[in-house]
């Protein structure tokens, strides 16, 4: 098979979440805007780990930005969303909007 | 809140930096410590600190199992939860596996864990003391005598106390023994007479009271004082009024004043003096040798031991230089006394107190020793899991197949695999440190029972609860022993075939399982035998050698000799008071019928006490060396301090001469007279007749001339213990010419027919002996043979005859578990060729003897390997094993017989299974 990447459903996730942050955001928010969301539990080290790989695809941009006044932490490396990325969110949604054409799932469970 | 105003917690951080190191680059650290910290802060709230700390930790744990999967995408697959859920699923469905496991795990680290608490406790672990590194022993040493050291008198002591410039402070001590009545009973214990800053210079503080003040230490100051040990304060019941309190030692009352910290041992590991007595109370404890008589404060009255703490900076070379100057001025102040003297300093010595320097205490060899023997048990326990696990594994080539069919990464098969193998090492840890704690336990309180079948009550601080040097040793052998046996099965099995393990119905895959002789299976039992074999004859030698020291023939008759030890010193008595003591004890004791003679005696054989002297020809003149120091000949022997009896009463015959006179043996009226055995007549006047002639005792002449002793018997050789094995010479002086309180008494009785006759015997001394005097202590009172059996040399041959045992005995034992399973698991997977030779005409003895001689040929091989590691293990054992040669056949023929057929019986059973099947069953099979 031809090396096309495909959207992880984790990787789609963690995508969009950054979307949601205004494009531009570091690890924490995006673990509790995840938790908020989904409802469940994430683990830390699988944000840090697609964060990396995402940024590896080209689909992500990083640079080290300076803690912010006034609050806890120290300097964090924020990620940007890039074209690439944009462009890989499209395409997903566009598969599963195809996928979802036409399923009346209701039907299928009262049968 | 303000900037970096809450760090992280420094084991997240610490976890992070070094514990996570392997996965990160330096830019991941660093996001890392800024994403967990700000994580922490947003939950604090939601978790509290309970909660956050374990929410902290579960979600750091996962970084290293993320960062090696690292491939597709497990959004909410918490993978190492999924794989110690699954790994604990698969121990507990196969509980008979598991148990098994974990048992052979147990038996190897935990022989591994006592070994290295014990060690821990013996070599390692620090004395109670502050900074005990900078704690060093002094030594004064002659400089014209090779190898001569004596102990340092008290005026020397303050002088160096007072005068040195390389101690911050400079404590004087010495171990004797001391009576102590409880009720009516008195005990024979340990005693430390110290300088007042002992304590102090230990750097420790008073559990409970204060310690000594300089005015309690001044020489016969008899300041009534004594500070007792945690132990003794412990094992009186924790009594919190006992400072304050008194108790009676050396027949004198002593105002409790203090109690020492707990684990507090002094200078030495392990061993702990009871009651501590200012020196001001010298005379109040005996001492090994009894009491010069001299004072302390004499000069000349050497008898202290000295412990110094450097000042911050000063090594022992400095320390060298900056003593000899000062031993220089002391010897200008005191010619007479301190000619020839300088101080040296030399690390303390874990095991014990002596005049000179002892390079290592030769633990170390045993120490290696032992913790190598407990290695090849773990090793052979691991190979034994291996095993296990490798035939477990192929019976789950399914069950990884289809992982891997389904898109299970070869890297996570192998992350399950040994997260299972851990799971086993974590369990058989647990259990090793359980079995290592008890067996320790076992070990203290036989050290304890030998002590006290010596007649000394001494504490025993043997640290066995396990440590953090432990559990981190424990720990690594758990890690060593998973990967020893979890990788390589692991590695093989999670080797992506899956076409071939899907498709296959039954039977063995290409070099699997059976493999020829050289398979992988059968190679794991030749080593596993081979090191079995190894333990075998190490233990084989150890028991031989213990039998032999058990069978020593000391030279004289055991049988009907009974011995007494008592210590007139032990209640207070004055020499006039001992003496008379001992002249009513002998005229009583040789009344009672049934008895043929009777004597005192300094030492025993085989007892806790020996003496030894230089004796020299009295005619010899010393000759100048090179170097200006005057030498002379002299032959050391063991010295003994005897009755008129002692002859008789060990039935030994005078060779030539006489025994001691009634009249030697009980004042010191008369000329000075001795009896040599046959060892010392020969290294003195080889082939000439001894008896007439004069010697002298020590390395330097008596200028008076007064020290010349006539030798007036001569007397067969004896040997007075197992170490060294050869006999050393001996001389023997009256008892009335050489006083000293603390006596033995030998007895012989005509003939002791049974235990009874023996009992009442006993009996009947025990009620004389109190019926001359009430208060005297007995400190033992059995027979010569039990006095012999339960020494404290023959209990160490024995210790290492056991401890190789049990070795020897779990090797044995995982051996047969080891060639039992995987024959079993050989068979079960042959039947159906077994089937076919059956369907074929073989007969059920055939296939036996098939299986068998295949099965035999291995062992064989593990034989032959086993005997040819065992002669070069037993080469490095040489020096350890008694009057045993490392190559004794008996050991060596033993051994392989007894493994061999445990072999064979590991072997004949599944092979007569399986050899029994009927061809139907047989292909029917899977």
């Amino acid at each position: 098979m031809p090396q096309q990447e495909v959207l992880g459903g984790f990787e789609h996730q963690v995508l969009l979440a950054i979307a949601r942050l205004d494009g531009e955001t570091y690890t924490v928010p995006i673990v509790l805007e995840l938790q908020q969301r989904t409802g469940r539990e994430v683990a830390s080290a699988s944000v840090f780990v697609t964060l990396r790989r995402l940024e590896k695809r080209g689909y992500l941009s990083s640079r080290v930005a300076a803690a912010i006044p006034g609050q806890v932490g120290r300097p964090r490396r924020m990620f940007r969303l890039q074209p690439a990325g944009v462009a890989a969110l499209v395409e997903a949604r566009e598969a599963l909007q195809n996928l979802w054409a036409g399923v009346a799932l209701e039907n299928i469970a009262r049968s | 809140m303000k900037n970096s105003a809450s760090p992280l917690p420094g084991l997240y951080t610490w976890f992070i930096r070094l514990g996570l190191s392997p996965w990160l680059t330096a830019r991941e650290r660093a996001d890392l410590t800024a994403d967990v910290e700000e994580l922490r802060h947003a939950y604090r709230r939601t978790l509290g600190s309970r909660g956050l700390s374990r929410y902290t930790w579960r979600q750091l744990l996962q970084y290293p199992i993320r960062l090696t999967a690292n491939q597709g995408d497990r959004s909410t697959m918490d993978s190492v939860w999924q794989d110690c859920r699954y790994a604990a699923r698969m121990l507990i469905k196969n509980p008979g596996f598991t148990g098994i496991a974990v048992l052979v795990l147990a038996v190897g680290i935990g022989a591994n864990t006592a070994t290295f608490t014990l060690m821990n406790a013996l070599l390692l672990k620090p004395i109670v003391a502050e900074a005990p590194h900078e704690l060093v022993a002094l030594y004064s040493k002659n400089l014209k005598l090779p190898d001569s050291f004596r102990p340092i008198s008290y005026p020397n002591f303050e002088d160096i106390r007072e005068l040195n410039t390389t101690f911050s402070d400079v404590l004087a001590h010495d171990l004797r023994t001391a009576g102590l009545r409880e009720g009516d009973v008195t005990n024979r214990v340990f005693a430390e007479i110290v300088s007042h800053n002992y304590f102090d210079t230990f750097g420790v503080a008073p559990f409970r009271g204060r310690f000594f003040t300089p005015a309690e230490e001044v020489p016969d100051s008899n300041e009534p004082v004594v500070v007792v040990s945690y132990e003794f304060w412990r094992q009186r019941g924790e009594d919190p009024d006992l400072v304050g309190k008194s108790i009676n030692v050396g027949g004198q009352d002593l105002t409790v004043i203090g109690i020492t910290p707990r684990y507090f041992t002094g200078r030495i590991a392990i061993l702990s003096a009871s009651v501590y007595v200012p020196l001001g109370m010298e005379r109040l404890v005996s001492g090994f040798g009894g009491s010069t008589g001299s004072s302390l404060a004499e000069r000349n009255n050497h008898r202290l031991f000295l412990v110094g703490r450097l000042l911050p900076g000063v090594s022992m070379e400095d320390a060298d230089a900056r003593l000899a100057a000062l031993a220089s001025r002391m010897e200008e102040s005191f010619p007479e006394i301190n000619e020839s003297q300088t101080i040296i300093v030399g690390p303390l010595s874990r095991l014990g107190i002596s005049t000179e320097p002892s390079d290592g205490d030769g633990l170390g060899l045993v120490a290696a020793l032992m913790l190598g023997m407990t290695g090849i048990v773990l090793l052979i326990a691991c190979i034994n899991l291996a095993n296990m696990l490798l035939a477990r594994g192929a019976a789950r080539r399914r069950e990884f197949a289809v992982r891997a069919a389904i898109g299970g990464g070869r890297l996570r098969i192998l992350r399950q695999l040994l997260t299972e193998g851990l799971f086993l090492s974590l369990l058989g840890g647990a259990a090793g440190l359980v079995v290592a704690t008890w067996a320790n336990g076992l070990l203290a309180a036989s050290l304890g029972e030998v002590l006290s079948n010596l007649g000394f009550t001494m504490d025993i601080v043997l640290r066995t609860e396990p440590d953090l040097r432990v559990l981190l040793a424990t720990a690594g052998f758990c890690m060593l022993g998973t990967l020893a046996f979890g990788l390589g099965p692991a590695w093989q099995q999670s080797r992506p075939d899956v076409m071939a393990a899907i498709k296959e119905q039954t039977g063995d895959a290409s070099g699997q399982g059976r493999g020829g002789p050289l398979g992988r299976r059968n190679l794991l039992v030749v080593s596993q035998i081979a090191l079995s074999l190894v333990m075998l004859i190490s233990a084989g030698l150890f028991v031989r050698a213990s039998l032999k020291a058990a069978n020593i023939d000391p030279g004289f008759r055991l049988d009907n000799g009974i011995l007494v030890e008592v210590d007139t010193s032990l209640v207070g008595y004055d020499d006039a008071q001992s003496k008379d003591t001992y002249r009513r004890l002998s005229e009583r004791l040789q009344s009672i019928p049934g008895v043929q003679a009777m004597s005192v005696a300094a030492t025993v054989p085989f007892g806790a006490v020996s003496s030894g002297r230089d004796v020299r020809r009295a005619e010899d003149q010393p000759t100048t060396g090179g170097d200006g120091s005057e030498e002379i000949e002299t032959v050391r022997a063991r010295s003994n301090i005897i009755g008129a009896q002692y002859f008789e009463a060990l039935d030994l015959p005078v060779l030539r001469g006489r025994a001691f006179t009634a009249t030697e043996t009980a004042s010191d009226a008369g000329p000075k007279v001795a009896i040599i055995d046959e060892l010392l007549a020969e290294s003195l006047w080889p082939g000439q007749d001894p008896i007439g002639r004069f010697i002298g005792l020590g390395r330097v002449r008596d200028p008076e001339g007064g020290d010349e002793i006539e030798v007036v018997g001569l007397v067969p050789s004896i040997s007075e213990d197992i170490f060294p094995a050869e006999r050393r010479p001996h001389v023997y002086r009256p008892f009335g010419q050489n006083f000293q309180a603390a006596m033995n008494i030998h007895v012989r009785a005509d003939s002791i027919t049974d235990d009874d006759a023996r009992a009442a015997m006993l009996q009947t001394i025990r009620r004389e002996i109190r019926a001359v005097d009430g208060r005297l202590p007995i400190i033992s009172l059995r027979a010569l043979e039990d006095h012999i059996a339960e020494s404290a040399s023959l209990w160490l041959v024995r210790l290492g005859a056991t401890i190789f045992s049990i070795f020897g005995a779990l090797a044995l034992f995982l051996a047969v578990i080891g060639v039992y399973g995987v024959k079993a698991y050989a068979v079960a997977r042959r039947t159906r060729e077994i089937g076919i030779r059956k369907a074929l005409g073989a007969t059920t003895s055939d296939t036996l003897r098939l299986i068998l001689r295949e099965s035999m040929l291995v062992a064989a091989a593990g034989l032959g390997v086993g005997l040819v590691l065992g002669a070069g293990v037993a080469s490095l054992l040489a020096s350890l094993l008694y009057e045993v040669s490392p190559y004794d056949p008996v050991a060596f023929l033993a051994s392989t017989a007894v493994l061999a057929l445990a072999a064979f019986v590991a072997t004949y059973l599944p092979a007569q299974r399986a050899a029994s099947v009927t061809p139907v069953t047989a292909l029917r099979a899977d």
